[in-house]
């Protein structure tokens, strides 16, 4: 172990590392790889436990009974691949030699505060990777065309709900309903041929993809508890989309669609 | 005009409003807001709230309060 170094210390380092890992949408898997490298880089032996709302790092020094125990909340930062990434890449420093513990605290800090991506950028790429799908599906241009205004609209409703504090939930069921609503004019107004591909995917830019696949590989890596409430979270999510999805077919009497 | 393509519409215009409000709040905040823009409090022309936070007259009783009585 270092020599500026306490147990503590290094608890606490590997305490706010796995909350913040947690955050950022990594897999228990992960976690627990990047966590025991650290800790065998430190000197220390290194028990994490990782629930759903907590992490909880447990920290010996080898060859003594004296134990630290950490625990940090999981704040949830939104699933960012940058951070994810960064993370990873500061556990392989650290094991390699490449920076010490103080560099360590100071990247660790600087990964805290990355600045997230443009929303005005991620509004347009979504858009436009929402239309993609409609053309995977088989829909033609006019569908297209409806799918990108009907994300453009839903998703900057979304941005703005979150942006003012409201639930999670209750913004995917509103940017759900007014998503279909607006590609429901596909149907009303017969724009293309293609109407109900433009209706079915104008919602596919909300579906909790990344946590149903988190789910399924602590599930796999037998993490049940991560996993099982990673999974009801996207299941709540789908479950408040496809609410919004069929109130507007409903009201707009698309019901038969 | 039959009754889906009214009800469209009236749901696009609830859209279109809506934005145009946050665009009027925004424009409002920044330009009638002389401070930061990180500093800078979000005024929002419509907001949801408890009638408790508008009516408040000190010795109401609010559920943080309850716990108080319970003893009693």
């Amino acid at each position: 172990m270092p020599k500026n170094l306490t147990i503590s210390d290094a608890a606490a380092f590997l305490a706010d590392y796995a909350s913040r890992l947690w955050g950022c949408g990594a897999t228990c898997v992960r976690i627990e790889k990047n966590v025991g490298r650290i800790a065998a880089a430190l000197g220390v032996d290194c028990e994490l436990t990782v629930m759903p709302a907590q992490v909880e790092v447990s920290v010996c020094e080898p060859g003594t009974p004296h134990t630290v125990v950490a625990a940090r909340r999981v704040k949830g930062a939104g699933i960012n691949f940058d951070a994810n990434a960064r993370l990873s890449r500061l556990s392989w420093a650290i094991a390699d030699g490449r920076v010490d513990y103080a560099g360590a605290l100071a990247r660790l800090e600087e990964i805290k505060h990355l600045r997230p991506t443009g929303q005005w950028e991620v509004l347009a790429l979504a858009s436009l990777a929402n239309a993609a799908f409609c053309r995977l599906f088989g829909g033609d241009a006019a569908a297209m065309a409806v799918v990108f205004v009907a994300t453009l609209a839903g998703f900057r409703l979304k941005q703005i709900m979150l942006a003012d504090g409201h639930d999670l939930r209750m913004a995917v069921l509103c940017a759900a309903f007014f998503s279909a609503s607006i590609s429901a004019g596909a149907a009303l107004f017969g724009w293309g041929s293609t109407p109900e591909i433009a209706l079915a995917t104008s919602v596919l830019y909300l579906i909790p993809g990344v946590p149903y696949i988190n789910a399924a590989s602590d599930l796999i890596a037998r993490h049940y508890l991560c996993s099982f409430s990673r999974l009801m979270d996207a299941c709540v999510l789908t479950a408040c989309l496809s609410a919004g999805l069929c109130a507007g077919m409903f009201i707009l009497g698309l019901a038969d669609f | 005009m039959n009754h889906a393509v009214i009800i469209w519409w009236a749901i696009i215009g609830i859209l279109v409003f809506g934005f145009m409000l946050r665009a009027a709040e925004h424009y409002y905040g920044r330009h009638h807001n002389p401070t930061p823009r990180s500093r800078r409090r979000h005024r929002h022309i419509m907001q949801t709230g408890s009638e408790g936070d508008i009516l408040y007259v000190p010795g109401d009783l609010n559920e943080n309060d309850a716990e108080e009585f319970d003893n009693l």
